[in-house]
C-alpha cells in the first residue's frame, strides 16, 4: 500500500509539475519559413516574416497563387515585432521551423548583437538555420522568384547550407554565428545574398561575397578570393576550385582534402603566428599542351598552386587586418596557449587590435597534385600518345 | 496422487460433494444399489441401467453408463456376452467376487474396482460404464469412452509455414497423447486433478519429471487444488484462478494450440495444463519474451529467425506508440517533423473538424469496432465486413473531410503492427489507449512516462514464482541467446536459466564441423 501511494505521489509529480506547453493543433498554426530583420527608424527593427501556405507548398497543390506569403511589422525588438504581427493574425507564429534567419546590410552595420540575443535566449528558435546579410533589405530578398523550392525561404537556406562545399564563401548558423560572436577575439562572417534580374527580367538571388564583423557590426566584405584565403586557414574549405595559370595555359585544380595548422609563436612578449597548409588536389581540366604528367611538370604545378595558394591566404591575412577583424581567432589561439600573455596584451597600448594589426604571420603550404586521370594529352591533341 | 496411467480417472481424488446423491459404499444388494442409481440419475434422460441374468454366476447383475459417451459395441463384446453368453466356454465355478470377475470373465482391458459410490458415480459421469453384480459389494467400472470427437487438425491460431500442423483437440486423452508421442520418456509426468464441483473437469499438469523446477510444480498444483469452482468449461476460464498477476492488463499465463510448441516448452523447464474440453494448453510460468517467439524461429535458419525477432519487437512498439507519437508530433512537436513532411500534414489539416487527438480515437474505436465484427462473423461475412470497413469507410472518410489521411494511415499502421505479435495483441490494445490519452494531454513527456510506468509494471511482475522481464531484467546473460536474437540452436547448450531448471545441460552438440566439408576442393 506504502509502495502504491509513493508511486502515486511520484507520477502525480511527474504530470502536474512538468510545466508543459498546451497543444497546437497544425491548423492554428502559421509556419514560419525565413525571418528578416531590417534596420528601421528611430532605432527600430523591421521584421518580416516569411509564412508557408501548406496546401500550395505541396507539389500537386498548385491551384495559382504562391506557396507563402510575407508579412512585416516594426517594433522597438525581433519579440516584440513578432507579437505585433500575431495582432493582426489568426493563427499563431510558429517559428520553430524557420529556415533561414536574413538580415539586412544596414541592420548588420548597425549590430547584430542585440538582435541576435533573441535567438539565444528563446528556447523555440531554431539554432541550426543559416545566418545570412542582405545586400539591401531582407523583406526585398524574401520576394524574389525562386528556381526549384516553393518559397525564397527555402531556397536561400539550402543556398546557405551549399556554401559548405563551394568555397565561395563562408557558411553559418545562427549557432556558429553566435559563438562567434560571444567567444574571445574571433570574429564571425557571414555569407551576403544579393537581388539581380535575370535574362527573363525576373528577381533573383545569388551569393554574393562575404561580411566580415567586428564586435558584433558589419565592417565591410571579402571578396572571393579573401574568402578562399580565409577558409583554408580556418579549415573550413571542404571542396572548392582553384584555376591557376601556367604551363602554357588554364590548369583548374578540384581540391579533394585540405589541412591547416596554426600554432602561435611566442617570442619573449611579441608574438607571431605560424600557418601550415597541406592540400591535396586532382587536376580537373586543362588548356595546357604540356604532357602534365612527366614529373618536372608535376612538380611546377605543384609549384604554381602553391603560389596561389600562399597569396590568397596573404590577401585575406591583409584584408582583414586592414579591417582589424580577427576572422581568424588568432587571439582565441593565443587566449588558450598562453592566458598570461593574451591577458597583457589586452591590457596594453592598442590591446589586441593593435597586435593583430601587424602581426607577423608565416605561411606555408604544401601541396600535391594528383593526376590519376584516363588520358594524358588534353582531348585537343588526341588524348593518349 | 494418481500416476500417469490413470490420469483420466477421477477415482483417484476425493471429489467435491455437489451433484452427487448416492453416498456411502456400493451396496452388495443389486436391488438397492439400482434403486440409488434411479435416484441419483432421476430425470436423466441419457442414463441407460440395464439390467441382465449372468447366465455363468447365475445371479442378477447391471450395466449403468451415460448413452452417447460409451461405446456399446465394445461393452457388450467384452462385459455382456462373457457374463451372459459364454458361460459354458468360461470356467465360472466358485467366482464369488468382483475380483474374481474382473479376472477371469472380463475381455475388457481398462478395468477398475470401486467401492465408494461417489467414486462409481463419477466414473459413470465421465464416460465409463458401471458393472454391478448381486451379492457382491461394489462395482466394476469399465473404461469404454467412445464419444463423437473432432479429428485431430491444423491449428487456427498458430498457423505455420515450415512446421508440424497438428494441434491439440477437445479431447483430453487425445491431447496427453499427442503429448506423450513427442516426448517419449517417462520423465513425462502427467498428474490429474479435477476442478469444478459441478463440472468435475479432469485437469492434467504435466511437465518433465528431471527438468521442471518442483517448487514451480508443487506450485502449480497448490493453486489448482484451491481452485474451487462450479464450472471449468475451458481454459481460458482456468488462467483466472491460478494466474499469479489477477490485476495485470498482461498475461502471465501462455498457452498454445499445438503440440509441438508445448512439447519443447516442457522440455525448457516449464509446466503444462490440459484441460478437458480445451484445445489449448495453459504453460507456465511465462516470460515476456515469449511474446516475440513463434514455433516457426526454430524451424527456420537463425539469421532470418532473428531478423523476424526484432522485426516483432518494432511491431510491438510500432503498435503500441504510432497513434500516441502521431498525436503528439502534429499537437506538440510539429518542429520535429521535416518542413516538407509538415507542409503535406498541415495541407491535410486544413479544413479537418476535429482535433488529432478525437480524430485518433475516432478512428481507433472504428478499427476495434471492424475487428471485433469481422472474428465473430462467418469468414464470407466477416471479409465483407473487412472491406466495407477499410476501403470505403476509411476512404469515404477521407474523402468528406472527416478525417485526415495520414491518421487512417497510422491507425492501419497501428492494426497491421498489432497482429504481428498476437499473444500481446489484446493487452497493446488497451495500452494504446493509455499512451494515447497521455499523449494528448502532455505529449511526448506523456509518452515517455507512459512507457516508463507500463515497462516498471512489466519489470514488477511474476508467473508461478518466476520474474515476468526474466531474461532482459534482471539481466541473464546466458538466456538472452533466445530473446532478441534467435542464437543457432547448436549454441543454445543451457536451458533457459531462469525457469530454474534441475537439468540445465539441453545438449553437448556444438558449432557443426565436418572434415569432409573442409577437405580438398572435389566440390
Amino acid at each position: 500500500m506504502r509502495r502504491g501511494a509513493a508511486a502515486a505521489i511520484l507520477l502525480a509529480a511527474a504530470l502536474t509539475l512538468s510545466g508543459c506547453g498546451t497543444s497546437m493543433e497544425l491548423k492554428e498554426l502559421a509556419i514560419v519559413m525565413g525571418l528578416g530583420v531590417d534596420a528601421a527608424e528611430n532605432g527600430e527593427y523591421r521584421v518580416t516574416a516569411q509564412i508557408a501556405r501548406p496546401a500550395l507548398a505541396k507539389e500537386d497543390g498548385g491551384d495559382g497563387g504562391e506557396a507563402y506569403f510575407n508579412v512585416t511589422e516594426t517594433g522597438m525588438a525581433v519579440f516584440s515585432a513578432l507579437r505585433e504581427l500575431m495582432n493582426m493574425f489568426s493563427r499563431k507564429m510558429y517559428t520553430q521551423q524557420c529556415d533561414v534567419l536574413i538580415i539586412g546590410e544596414e541592420a548588420a552595420r548597425r549590430g547584430v548583437s542585440d538582435l541576435l540575443e533573441y535567438f539565444l535566449r528563446n528556447v523555440e528558435s531554431r539554432m541550426t538555420m543559416p545566418l545570412m546579410i542582405a545586400r539591401g533589405t531582407a523583406l526585398e530578398v524574401f520576394e524574389q522568384t525562386t528556381y526549384l523550392e516553393p518559397m525564397p525561404a527555402i531556397q536561400l537556406s539550402k543556398m546557405a547550407h551549399n556554401q559548405r562545399y563551394t568555397g565561395l564563401t563562408t557558411s553559418m548558423t545562427v549557432f556558429e554565428f553566435l559563438c562567434d560572436l560571444t567567444s574571445e577575439s574571433l570574429q564571425p562572417t557571414a555569407p551576403i545574398v544579393e537581388l539581380f534580374t535575370d535574362d527573363a527580367g525576373m528577381t533573383k538571388a545569388r551569393i554574393a561575397g562575404t561580411a566580415i564583423f567586428k564586435e558584433g557590426r558589419m565592417v565591410g566584405e571579402f571578396d572571393s578570393q579573401e574568402v578562399y584565403g580565409l577558409l583554408l586557414v580556418n579549415n573550413q574549405l571542404h571542396s572548392g576550385v582553384m584555376q591557376i595559370t601556367g604551363l602554357d595555359g588554364l590548369i583548374e585544380l578540384e581540391i579533394m582534402r585540405c589541412e591547416s595548422r596554426v600554432t602561435p609563436v611566442v617570442e619573449g612578449d611579441t608574438v607571431s603566428m605560424r600557418i601550415d597548409i597541406s592540400v591535396e588536389c586532382n587536376l580537373v581540366s586543362t588548356t595546357s599542351r604540356v604532357n602534365i604528367n612527366r614529373v618536372e611538370k608535376e612538380r611546377e604545378m605543384e609549384r604554381l598552386a602553391r603560389e596561389e595558394i600562399l597569396s590568397r591566404v596573404r590577401s585575406a591575412l591583409e584584408a582583414a587586418m586592414a579591417l582589424d577583424s580577427d576572422v581568424f581567432g588568432f587571439g582565441q589561439r593565443i587566449y588558450r596557449r598562453y592566458p598570461a600573455l593574451y591577458g597583457r596584451i589586452e591590457a596594453g597600448d592598442g590591446g589586441w587590435d593593435g597586435v593583430f594589426r601587424t602581426m607577423r604571420v608565416e605561411t606555408s603550404a604544401n601541396v600535391s597534385v594528383s593526376s590519376d586521370d584516363a588520358t594524358l594529352w588534353p582531348v585537343a591533341d588526341g588524348g593518349g600518345e | 496422487m494418481a500416476g500417469t496411467n490413470n490420469a483420466n480417472s477421477p477415482g483417484a481424488f476425493a471429489l467435491k460433494p455437489a451433484g452427487i446423491g448416492w453416498d456411502g459404499d456400493v451396496a452388495a444388494s443389486l436391488a438397492d444399489n439400482i434403486a440409488s442409481l434411479r435416484r441419483a440419475f432421476e430425470r436423466c434422460g441419457d442414463f441407460v441401467l440395464r439390467e441382465f441374468h449372468a447366465a455363468g454366476l447365475n445371479r442378477g447383475a447391471a450395466l449403468a453408463f451415460i448413452d452417447g459417451l460409451v461405446k456399446q459395441d465394445f461393452i457388450m463384446d467384452n462385459v455382456l456376452k462373457p457374463l451372459v453368453v459364454y458361460s459354458r466356454e468360461i470356467d465360472m465355478a466358485g467366482i464369488d467376487s468382483l475380483e474374481q470377475v474382473n479376472a477371469r470373465v472380463l475381455l475388457s482391458i481398462d478395468t477398475k474396482l470401486v467401492a465408494e459410490a461417489v467414486n462409481a458415480l463419477d466414473a459413470i459421469l465421465h464416460g465409463d460404464a458401471l458393472l454391478l453384480i448381486d451379492g457382491m459389494p461394489g462395482g466394476i467400472v469399465v473404461t469404454a469412452r467412445g464419444w463423437e470427437r473432432r479429428a485431430i487438425s491444423e491449428p487456427q491460431t498458430e498457423t505455420v509455414v515450415f512446421g508440424p500442423r497438428e494441434g491439440f483437440t477437445e479431447t483430453l486423452r487425445v491431447n496427453t497423447a499427442l503429448l506423450r508421442r513427442r516426448v517419449c520418456t517417462n520423465d513425462l509426468r502427467m498428474e490429474a486433478i479435477s476442478v469444478g464441483a459441478r463440472s468435475h473437469t479432469t485437469v492434467v499438469a504435466a511437465y518433465i519429471g528431471g527438468i521442471a523446477d518442483p517448487v514451480i510444480v508443487d506450485e502449480v498444483k497448490r493453486r489448482l487444488a484451491t481452485v474451487d469452482v462450479d464450472v471449468i468449461e475451458n481454459s481460458g476460464q482456468l488462467i483466472e484462478y491460478i494466474e499469479s498477476e489477477p490485476a495485470s492488463i498482461f498475461e502471465t499465463v501462455s498457452y498454445t494450440e499445438k503440440p509441438d510448441v508445448a512439447a519443447s516448452k516442457l522440455m525448457e523447464g516449464r509446466v503444462a495444463i490440459l484441460v478437458d474440453g480445451s484445445p489449448f494448453a495453459l504453460v507456465v510460468p511465462m516470460l515476456f519474451v515469449e511474446c516475440f517467439q513463434t514455433s516457426e524461429d526454430y524451424s527456420i535458419r537463425p539469421f532470418y529467425a532473428t531478423f523476424l525477432r526484432l522485426l516483432r519487437l518494432l511491431a510491438f512498439f510500432i503498435s503500441l506508440t504510432a497513434p500516441a507519437i502521431y498525436v503528439a508530433l502534429v499537437s506538440r512537436h510539429q518542429e520535429l517533423l521535416p518542413s516538407s513532411l509538415l507542409f503535406t500534414m498541415a495541407a491535410t489539416a486544413e479544413g479537418l473538424p476535429f482535433p488529432s487527438l478525437v480524430e485518433s480515437a475516432l478512428m481507433l474505436v472504428i478499427f476495434e469496432v471492424l475487428k471485433e465484427a469481422g472474428i465473430r462473423l462467418p469468414r464470407p461475412v466477416g471479409q465483407a465486413i473487412s472491406i466495407v470497413g477499410a476501403l470505403v469507410m476509411g476512404q469515404a472518410a477521407i474523402q468528406a473531410g472527416l478525417v485526415g489521411a495520414p491518421v487512417v494511415i497510422i491507425v492501419a499502421m497501428t492494426a497491421v503492427a498489432s497482429f504481428a505479435v498476437p499473444m500481446l495483441a489484446n493487452s497493446i490494445s488497451l495500452m494504446r489507449w493509455f499512451l494515447l490519452a497521455l499523449s494528448g494531454m502532455f505529449g511526448g513527456y506523456g509518452i515517455t512516462l507512459g512507457l516508463l510506468v507500463i515497462f516498471a509494471h512489466l519489470a514488477s511482475l511474476k508467473s508461478f514464482g518466476v520474474l515476468y522481464m526474466n531474461p532482459i531484467a534482471p539481466i541473464r546473460v546466458v538466456d538472452l541467446k533466445d530473446t532478441f536474437a534467435r542464437a543457432p540452436l547448436w549454441s543454445m547448450r543451457l536451458r533457459p536459466l531462469s525457469l530454474r531448471p534441475q537439468d540445465a545441460v539441453r545438449q553437448r552438440s556444438g558449432m557443426p564441423r565436418f572434415e569432409e566439408d573442409n577437405g580438398g576442393g572435389q566440390g
